[in-house]
């Protein structure tokens, strides 16, 4: 609920800060002012796709290390960073992408290397 | 997490060194026939569904439903998503080039040149064969889940030198 209404509440003022900039210009073009509308409907309703990696008992540190390092493409110390993180809490945040496709991607090379990630939408 | 069961030294081996811009692999008799037996194993599951029955008839479907969600744990909270994603990706999760390439490997010699490309090959078929036999929380690895960490392991040290140096 309190997600909706700050959803909600960030459309409206992006509305409001759209029309007073759009308003001093003689013309308003409809069609500009729909489609920015949709844009920002579009971006709230959708946010960002986040792969979250699980901890389990059976894969050994070196090489969770190994794979984020490889398929997130980090270095290896921020690779250490996020193992232990996954390791410790139970779970990590270790990639971010605009679409769910990609998020997808990420997640099905690292399941088909025996780790738990899943996706999770902001 | 429990203290891992220490296992007694036996002649088993598996061991990957640096050869150049390739890696020498080898390992015992022993090894290489348990290996190639669980990739087998793990071949039939991805392409069949097919598991090792301990019970016959209904339980049959149920339990090999049970090794893929545990194989291929719920990307997505909500199951009818997560069903959904395992659906999508099928193909991709399943594909069984991998591991057959290992399986060939594993029943031609047993010591080998490895391309460092193959190495991809193994950590995948390694990883996935281990959950035929082992849940993913809350059971000890046990030798096979033992063994099969140990490979990866191996490899892992020969592709990326600074893990290997801690």
């Amino acid at each position: 609920m309190a997600t909706w209404v700050v959803q909600r509440y960030r459309l409206l003022v992006r509305l409001v800060v759209m029309t007073i900039e759009l308003g001093t210009s003689p013309v308003v073009p409809i069609a500009t002012v729909l489609r920015q509308m949709l844009h920002t409907v579009y971006m709230t309703r959708n946010g960002t796709w986040r792969v979250v990696l699980q901890n389990d008992d059976v894969t050994s540190l070196l090489v969770v290390v190994h794979l984020v390092q490889t398929l997130c493409q980090t270095s290896i110390e921020q690779a250490a960073l996020l193992a232990g993180d996954v390791h410790r809490r139970g779970s990590a945040e270790i990639g971010r992408f605009p679409d769910q496709a990609g998020a997808e991607q990420l997640t099905v090379a690292l399941q088909r290397r025996g780790l738990h990630a899943a996706v999770r939408r902001s | 997490m429990d203290e891992p069961i220490q296992y007694g030294v036996t002649d088993d081996y598996f061991d990957a060194v640096p050869m150049g811009d390739e890696i020498m692999v080898s390992m015992s008799d022993n090894v290489a026939r348990t290996l190639a037996h669980l990739v087998d194993r793990l071949i039939r599951f991805l392409e069949t569904g097919e598991v090792e029955e301990r019970r016959a008839t209904v339980f049959r479907h149920a339990s090999s439903d049970k090794v893929l969600r545990r194989m291929f744990p719920d990307a997505y909270r909500d199951h009818t998503e997560a069903q959904a994603f395992r659906d999508r990706h099928a193909a991709l999760l399943k594909d069984t080039e991998a591991p057959r390439r290992v399986l060939a490997r594993c029943t031609e010699d047993l010591a080998h040149i490895l391309p460092r490309a193959e190495v991809d090959d193994w950590l995948v078929t390694m990883a996935l064969a281990r959950f035929l036999v082992l849940p993913r929380k809350g059971k000890q690895l046990g030798m096979t889940g033992t063994w099969l960490n140990h490979v990866q392991e191996c490899l892992v040290r020969v592709v990326n030198p600074r893990l290997a140096r801690g």
